[in-house]
C-alpha cells in the first residue's frame, strides 16, 4: 500500500521553538483564508470566528509563537503606529482568541 | 459535448475556468449590469464557484462594483464558515468510525480542497464523504446508527447495500450531510468498479492537526471524473474544475488511470468527463489524457449506459434495474434481483409507493434508455 502525507490547509505555528507564555496558534483549529478575511473554527466550537482588518493582522503575526510584546510590536510597525497606542487592543484580541479555543499560550 | 456547454453560460463557465492556463474564455472588462450580475451570481453560489469568482474579483479580472464585491466577499465567508462546521463534522465521524475499527478514506470536499488546489478557499462544498470498504459497511453503519446519525434511507434488503449499493446517506447529529461510500456511483457503472482498486493506495493530509487519508491522485481524478460524467445533468461544473486541476497541476500517473478506467469498463466515463472538462473550461493546453479522451469513441453499450445518468427522466428504480446487466456472477445476480423485487417494507415505505410500481418504471426505463437529448 502507498501512503504519501501531504501537510496543506495548516495554519499552526511551528509550537517546539515557542516561548514559554508566548501565543500560539492552536493546531486543532480549522481556518479559511479569504481574502484578507480569516474565518476560523476552534474544535468544537459551534460559531465560526470571522477576523476582518487588524484581527486578521493578529492571526497572521502569530504565524510562528510570539510574546504578547512580539505582536503588538509587530502590527504597531505594519500599521505605522505606535505600540502604546495599540497595546489594549491587541491584548483583548489576544485574549478573547485564547478564550474561544483559537490560540493558546506556550506552557512555561 | 455540444448540449452539455450549451447547458452553462460562456461567463459562468470562465468563472469556473479562472486561474486555470490556457483557457480561452474572457472575464468582462467592466462591471455587469444589476440585470446580468443576479444570474450570474445565482448560478456562481448554485455551481459552488463563489471561491473562484471572489478570486478573480480580489485580483481585478473581473471588475465589480462595491456593492456586487461586498456580495461575493459575504457569500465567500458564509460559503467557508459552511465548509469548516462540515469538516469538524468530517472529523468527529473519521474518529467515531476508527475508533469502531472501520478504516476511511476522505472523498471529494476537503481532501480535494487541501490537496489538489493551491488554496483550500477555492473550493466550496456542501457535505462530507466517506469511503469504507465493503466488508466493513456494516460495521461502519452500525457506529453511526447507535451514535445517533439518522440514515436517509433503509437498504432494500440485510446485506444489500455491503454487495451492490453506492452506499448510504446519513444525517449528522449536527445536521450535516454525510454520504457514505462503498463505491463511486450507483448503477450499471457502480457494479464495473472494483471498490478493492480504491484501497490500493492513499495520501494523507493534515486537518486540525490530524492525518486524514484521501484516495491516492489517480484514485482522485477516477473519482472526480466519475462525479463529472455521471454525477448530475446538467453536469456540475465544479468536478470539471477538479479534474483540470489534477490533471494540469498534480504529477498524475495517466497510464495508470486509463487502466484502471479500462479494468472497470468506464474508459468512456473518463473519456467524457475529460473532454467535458476541457470543452466546459475552454482548455487550449492539452494532456495526453485529453488527447486520449477526445479521440475516444464509446461503444453503444457506453452511450446507453452513461444516457441512464445523464437523462434526469432515469431515476434510482431504472439505474438499479440497469445494473443487473452487469452484476457478476448468476448467484450475485439472482441475490441483486431478488432485493430489488423484494425489498423490505420500511424500505418501500420510504423510497416506493408499491412494488409494482417500481417494477414497470424501472423495466420501462431500462428498455426505452431514455433519450432526451
Amino acid at each position: 500500500m502507498r501512503i504519501d502525507i501531504r501537510a496543506s490547509g495548516q495554519d499552526a505555528a511551528d509550537v517546539p521553538n515557542a516561548q514559554p507564555g508566548s501565543y500560539v496558534r492552536r493546531v486543532d483549529c480549522l481556518v479559511r483564508h479569504v481574502g484578507d478575511v480569516v474565518v476560523l473554527l476552534p474544535i468544537g466550537a459551534h460559531e465560526a470566528i470571522t477576523l476582518t482588518g487588524s484581527a486578521a493582522a493578529i492571526w497572521h503575526e502569530l504565524h510562528q509563537p510570539k510574546s504578547e510584546r512580539s505582536v503588538v510590536e509587530g502590527l504597531a510597525e505594519s500599521f505605522c503606529v505606535s505600540a502604546a497606542d495599540i497595546r489594549e487592543s491587541v491584548v483583548q484580541v489576544l485574549e478573547e482568541l485564547n478564550r474561544r479555543g483559537a490560540v493558546e499560550r506556550a506552557p512555561g | 459535448m455540444r448540449d452539455l456547454v450549451a447547458a452553462h453560460p460562456q461567463l459562468l463557465r470562465a468563472v469556473a475556468a479562472y486561474g486555470l492556463p490556457g483557457t480561452v474564455h474572457t472575464l468582462p472588462d467592466r462591471p455587469l449590469s444589476e440585470e446580468d450580475w443576479r444570474p450570474l451570481f445565482a448560478a456562481v453560489r448554485h455551481q459552488r464557484l463563489v471561491g473562484l469568482l471572489h478570486a478573480a474579483v480580489r485580483a481585478r479580472h473581473f471588475p465589480v462594483t462595491d456593492a456586487q464585491g461586498e456580495q461575493v466577499l459575504r457569500r465567500h465567508v458564509q460559503a467557508m464558515t459552511s465548509v469548516l462546521l462540515l469538516e469538524q463534522s468530517l472529523l468527529a465521524t473519521v474518529d467515531l468510525l476508527e475508533s469502531a475499527g472501520v478504516e476511511v478514506r476522505v472523498l471529494k470536499g476537503s481532501a480535494v480542497a487541501l490537496l489538489d488546489y493551491p488554496e483550500p478557499s477555492l473550493r466550496s462544498f456542501g457535505d462530507v464523504d466517506l469511503l469504507v470498504q465493503s466488508a466493513e459497511f456494516d460495521a461502519a453503519v452500525e457506529a453511526l446508527s447507535s451514535a445517533g446519525y439518522r440514515r436517509r434511507y433503509p437498504q432494500p434488503q440485510p446485506g444489500f447495500d455491503r454487495r451492490f449499493s453506492k452506499g448510504a446517506s446519513f444525517f449528522t447529529p449536527d445536521g450535516h450531510e454525510l454520504d457514505l461510500h462503498r463505491t463511486f456511483v450507483m448503477g450499471p457503472y457502480g457494479m464495473t468498479i472494483r471498490p478493492e482498486d480504491l484501497w490500493r493506495g492513499s495520501q494523507g493530509f493534515q486537518l486540525a492537526g490530524r492525518t486524514l487519508h484521501a484516495l491516492d491522485p489517480e484514485g482522485r481524478v477516477l473519482h472526480a471524473a466519475f462525479h463529472a460524467a455521471l454525477g448530475n445533468w446538467p453536469a456540475r461544473l465544479a468536478p470539471h474544475r477538479d479534474l483540470a486541476e489534477m490533471l494540469l497541476f498534480r504529477r498524475i500517473d495517466e497510464g495508470q488511470v486509463r487502466a484502471t478506467a479500462q479494468t472497470w469498463q468506464a474508459e468512456a466515463v473518463l473519456a467524457r468527463a475529460v473532454s467535458g472538462a476541457w470543452e466546459l473550461l475552454g482548455l487550449a493546453d492539452v494532456t495526453g489524457l485529453s488527447t486520449w479522451s477526445a479521440r475516444h469513441q464509446p461503444t453503444e453499450r457506453d452511450v446507453k449506459f452513461i444516457d441512464l445518468y445523464s437523462n434526469p427522466q432515469n431515476n434510482y428504480a431504472a439505474k438499479s434495474f440497469a445494473a443487473v446487466r452487469v452484476v457478476p456472477g448468476l448467484r450475485n445476480k439472482l441475490g441483486y434481483l431478488r432485493a430489488l423485487a423484494l425489498p423490505d417494507r420500511s424500505y418501500l415505505d420510504q423510497r416506493h409507493a408499491s412494488f409494482t410500481a417500481r417494477l414497470r418504471h424501472g423495466l420501462r426505463q431500462s428498455v426505452t434508455g431514455g433519450g432526451h437529448r
